[in-house]
């Protein structure tokens, strides 16, 4: 009877405890798994652009008033190193340094403009041409404080009846 | 008689609640910080632009389209081709169309991988055009540091 209290006080000072065990074998490989599969991302951005609401036409980049910035891929081989023109008139300046951080060229012939509202920037380009030259001159628009910025036809086709030709570039 | 210490069946065990605490952290951190939203977004080495805006309120509805380098146009991370995304296109701008124009505010985004060719995007632009979609947008990574407008 003695013995049998004894052993009643002995297992009840025991701790009720909860196994842990398993639990922390599975948070431990939801860690691991979170660890090797999570990537982290890189922060985006975007810019925005207008396409021709018309489709593209020839027509549309024979507008005298927007800017034109013209990429083409003069080199062959080397498809990215493109030839960049920028054409507003009459003027025209030629070079990827106008595409470059710290250059004033698209910001000088913004304030030749008349209607900075309506008018804007059209790029024209190669289809060869690796996409981040198109982004380089629309960041590059962007940059300038131009707003409407959109993209004419494939070069092939949008190109001005009658321009002069572009010759290689001189850097 | 001899004295039994009282605590002689106890067990020695070690406090584990502050290693679960830590480990529930780290797996808390873990599951908010990965992304897990990556179904629209492929993995691709975006063009650089300093000007590029955050993308942080997209507009509701956008659609994204992945471009990767060799030109393969991924929609919700399966390929799919110009002919199809022309249709997809066209089905999904009819819901944004304004009533008295013909062309739809339905937006896009362009994931576009920097080496990809212009063309590619080119038929992506072309195809939306024809679908009566103008409002695009083109996705670009963020510079890292002050002076750096990428490339």
């Amino acid at each position: 009877m003695a013995e049998d209290l004894r052993k009643t006080e002995q297992q009840a000072e025991q701790e009720i405890g909860l196994n842990l065990t398993p639990m922390i074998d599975v948070v431990f490989q939801l860690l691991i798994f979170f660890i090797l599969a999570g990537k982290f991302r890189v922060p985006e951005g975007r810019l925005d652009a207008h396409l021709p609401e018309g489709g593209p036409t020839k027509g549309q980049i024979d507008k005298i008033e927007d800017i034109r910035i013209t990429l083409r891929n003069l080199t062959g081989n080397n498809k990215d190193d493109p030839d960049v023109l920028v054409e507003l008139g009459e003027d025209d300046y030629r070079g990827v340094r106008i595409l470059e951080k710290g250059d004033n060229t698209l910001v000088t012939l913004q304030k030749k403009l008349g209607n900075p509202e309506k008018q804007g920037v059209v790029i024209v380009a190669e289809g060869e041409i690796r996409f981040h030259w198109i982004m380089k001159a629309l960041n590059a628009s962007a940059r300038a404080g131009f707003e409407k910025i959109s993209f004419a036809a494939p070069i092939e086709t949008a190109v001005k009846p009658g321009s002069k030709p572009i010759a290689p570039l001189d850097r | 008689m001899p004295i039994r210490p009282r605590d002689v069946g106890a067990k020695a065990e070690m406090n584990m609640t502050p290693m679960i605490d830590i480990v529930f952290q780290i797996l808390i951190f873990f599951i908010l910080v990965s992304d897990l939203q990556t179904k629209d977004f492929a993995q691709l080495a975006l063009p650089m632009a300093d000007q590029a805006k955050p993308d942080v309120d997209p507009p509701k509805g956008r659609m994204t389209i992945n471009v990767k380098e060799d030109g393969q146009i991924i929609l919700r991370s399966v390929n799919i081709t110009l002919d199809a995304l022309g249709k997809r296109l066209k089905a999904e701008a009819e819901v944004y169309r304004d009533r008295d124009k013909e062309k739809s505010d339905k937006p896009i985004l362009i994931r576009a991988d920097r080496d990809v060719e212009y063309s590619v995007v080119q038929d992506i632009m072309k195809t939306c055009v024809d679908s009566m979609v103008w409002k695009l947008s083109f996705a670009a990574a963020k510079p890292q540091g002050p002076d750096r407008d990428g490339e």
